[in-house]
């Protein structure tokens, strides 16, 4: 297993905020992995085809399709968020006002507005670098994947996560009041993911694990912001991401149809560590500090914190049902099962699955689908 | 590259080495069994030697023309299967392949050509079989484009270069997809595989850990030349189907091309003479490769007629019947001039250009401004809403 740890000094937790790279404009990764042609170019792959065909009419522009002049108010939007959702401001490392010796006792709702309105930043900022990662996993598959049908479709998923990458770093710098580097977790998992020279292995971290943690979270702030800019946005990077897990699930059933046994641990073993890396990320990292905090004083009261928890476990609600779905979860003895127990996220195995409902519906469509909102119309006249 | 080794073959007299001799070197050229000599092979792989950037500079439009051009390819964008009418009929024998009469004169009416003993219906046959070997290595030619491009996606630190590059692997994919299906549908299935001379360069460009060399190979070398001979099948085919799906791929060329030129020019200010030098061979060779490509042995091999005589007779071809050959270099000098490679140093590319009898193109139109002027797609779309 090649995960390895994120060089923070002197703590465990796997994150600090802290100096960063984020000077240094560039960072290489080394990659040792093979590009593939095909000779084949028979377009046998029914699922993966009608993918394609689904993400060539579902494109959209950012320049056009969203109104930039749209007035946001950073701290009226954080203000109105807590009052339509009755969530206060700040939660849940809010509710650390209430553990006993919490640094944040003393502070007031301007505070926690404020507080809440960088943690907003802080999320969309991670959203951005994923992206950028997934940018350049998307574009290692298309070169490393031996099929035609997901060379074609990997194309188009290159141009929706450029896309991505563009609409989060505009409403960065035009909307939010500050952009955060890449959290140490996230950049070590991404590494680890272009690093691998088993294509495969790609799509698990990138298609499954990264980009499922994306859905979950971009539902979630989908569900909580009122701001019509934002929720379009969202509403818009969703609809290309259920296509990106479908690529996912739909690819990696193939393979790990005729996997040998031990090849299938390495795939669990896998899953559960990126999984597990992304689950140790603590909450607001990049914030603390900010505030004049230390987070060592935040993790110490963390697991008396069972918002905070339930939240991050939320998170998995789409890479788990995903796991079973590939067979992952109860392969030999139910190894993964047992991992995702203790993670405590078991009970999402049977949510609703991503690679059925895009291919025997249109998951795209519902969410065009919205009054609000036009689908993009198609360039096809 | 293989040009950072000594290049085997003549030397003068005086001890200068004769690229005139070496480029013309039927031996050379016609040794073209190196790449695919296991035909049924269907996967091959390359090993990808660059590093992956992450850039941390989120600024759109810091380089300007990069991002008028991002955001041209966004709106230009078509669909293979509903932008093109697939229920045309189309006979092969009325595909016509580029031909030049005159060129076409000099092989059937010279009794020591090998084509002198072709009857009219070889000669039908011919022109069919070359319609598919040209269309099967576009075809090939855009998977590479597409893997190329996804390498530049990976390995450009620039994000402007990164978004426009990500609009470039989905055009790449969108052209193998109609290639594919026109040879598949239309004429008979793909009969031809990857040529050596443009397989060897593929892999090369794909090999290269310097990711400006992916630009000069693919964006300037490979597509300058696609475009050339794109054009030139456009002008010459009276089939429908086939030349609106030309005109919309080079459509997309011209911005590939364009991306090229707009970044190396700001790349190769930065280079000293020596790697300048390095690019202007590596530049030569891929020219190289990419006309020895269009000498067609698979064609000939196929047909039963000796190859190397081929070679040998069509290297003898008088200057002035070269029309197709030549104008194939017609985007790469000017964008070559264009970047400073025709005579950075002391000229070495221009001397070279001038041994192949291409010089002549340098002051053509370069594809960093006609782009816009062939948006087909965009002329169409506005044509349709009247």
């Amino acid at each position: 297993m090649t995960i390895t740890e994120p060089q923070t000094a002197g703590d465990d937790s796997g994150n600090q905020a802290g100096p960063t790279e984020f000077d240094l404009l560039m960072e290489s990764v080394r990659a040792e992995f093979d590009t593939q042609f095909t000779w084949d170019y028979e377009r046998g792959r029914d699922g993966l085809n009608r993918l394609y065909e689904k993400a060539k009419r579902s494109q959209w522009n950012v320049s056009d399709d969203l109104d930039w002049s749209t007035p946001v108010d950073p701290e009226r939007m954080i203000r109105l968020q807590a009052e339509a959702t009755g969530i206060p401001a700040g939660m849940p490392a809010r509710s650390l006002l209430d553990v006993k010796g919490s640094p944040v006792a003393s502070w007031d709702e301007d505070q926690w507005v404020e507080f809440a309105l960088h943690s907003q930043a802080a999320s969309l900022s991670q959203f951005l670098h994923g992206e950028q990662g997934a940018l350049l996993c998307t574009a290692r598959l298309v070169e490393s994947v031996p099929w035609i049908e997901a060379k074609y479709y990997g194309a188009t998923q290159v141009v929706d996560e450029a896309r991505h990458v563009e609409a989060f770093a505009r409403y960065l710098d035009e909307k939010m009041p500050t952009t955060y580097p890449i959290n140490e977790n996230l950049k070590t998992l991404l590494d680890t993911v272009l690093r691998d020279e088993r294509w495969d292995l790609v799509y698990l971290g990138m298609q499954v694990v990264i980009e499922g943690l994306a859905l979950a979270a971009f539902g979630l702030m989908l569900g909580t912001t009122q701001e019509p800019l934002l929720k379009k946005m969202l509403r818009y990077v969703m609809a290309d991401e259920a296509r990106h897990v479908a690529f996912g699930i739909l690819s990696l059933q193939e393979i790990y149809d005729d996997l040998p046994a031990a090849d299938f641990r390495e795939r669990q073993e896998f899953a559960y560590e990126a999984c597990d890396m992304m689950r140790r990320r603590t909450l607001n990292a990049e914030l603390w500090p900010r505030f004049g905090i230390e987070n060592a004083e935040i993790e110490a009261l963390l697991p008396r914190q069972s918002s905070q928890q339930a939240l991050q476990r939320l998170l998995f609600s789409k890479i788990v049902p995903n796991c079973k779905k590939l067979g992952l979860l109860d392969h030999r003895d139910g190894w993964l099962r047992e991992r995702f127990q203790e993670m405590g996220v078991i009970q999402y195995e049977d949510w609703e699955n991503t690679a059925e409902a895009l291919t025997i519906g249109d998951a795209v469509e519902p969410i065009f689908a919205d009054p609000t909102t036009d689908r993009p119309s198609p360039n096809d006249d | 590259m293989t040009t950072t080794e000594p290049m085997p073959g003549e030397q003068t007299v005086d001890g200068e080495f004769d690229f005139r001799a070496y480029a013309n070197d039927p031996d050379r050229i016609s040794d073209f069994s190196v790449f695919n000599d296991d035909v049924t092979t269907l996967i091959h792989t390359v090993e990808d030697n660059a590093d992956a950037i992450f850039t941390w500079g989120y600024g759109k439009g810091e380089r300007a023309s990069l991002d008028k051009l991002y955001e041209k390819a966004k709106t230009s964008q078509w669909n293979g299967q509903t932008d093109l009418d697939w229920s045309t009929d189309v006979d092969p024998y009325a595909v016509l392949a580029p031909a030049n009469p005159e060129e076409v004169a000099y092989f059937a009416e010279n009794p020591r050509s090998p084509l002198h003993k072709l009857t009219d219906d070889e000669w039908a046959d011919l022109g069919v079989e070359s319609m598919n070997w040209s269309l099967s290595q576009f075809m090939h030619g855009e998977q590479g484009a597409l893997l190329c491009t996804a390498k530049i996606v990976e390995t450009v630190p620039w994000i402007d270069a990164k978004y426009y590059a990500a609009t470039q692997v989905v055009d790449e994919a969108r052209h193998v997809e109609v290639f594919a299906q026109y040879l598949d549908q239309k004429l008979d299935g793909i009969k031809y595989p990857v040529n050596t001379h443009l397989g060897t360069l593929l892999d090369d460009i794909l090999q290269d850990s310097r990711w400006d060399m992916t630009y000069l190979g693919m964006q300037i070398m490979v597509e300058g030349l696609a475009l050339a001979a794109f054009g030139f099948m456009h002008q010459t085919t009276e089939e429908p189907l086939l030349k609106k799906l030309l005109r919309y791929v080079m459509s997309d060329e011209a911005r590939h091309v364009a991306f090229g030129v707009l970044t190396l020019q700001e790349v190769y200010q930065e280079l000293t003479v020596a790697e300048l030098r390095e690019r202007q061979e590596f530049a030569f060779e891929a020219a190289l490769r990419m006309r020895d490509r269009f000498m067609r042995q698979e064609v000939w091999e196929r047909m039963g007629v000796d190859v190397k005589e081929m070679v040998q007779f069509t290297l003898a071809m008088p200057d002035d019947l070269r029309l197709f050959q030549r104008l194939l270099f017609s985007k790469i000098v000017p964008n070559c001039k264009k970047l400073g490679l025709l005579d950075a140093g002391d000229g070495w590319l221009r001397d070279r250009f001038t041994d192949i009898g291409v010089i002549q193109f340098e002051d053509w139109v370069d594809t960093g401004e006609e782009y816009a002027d062939l948006d087909e797609v965009a002329k169409d779309r506005e044509m349709a809403e009247g």
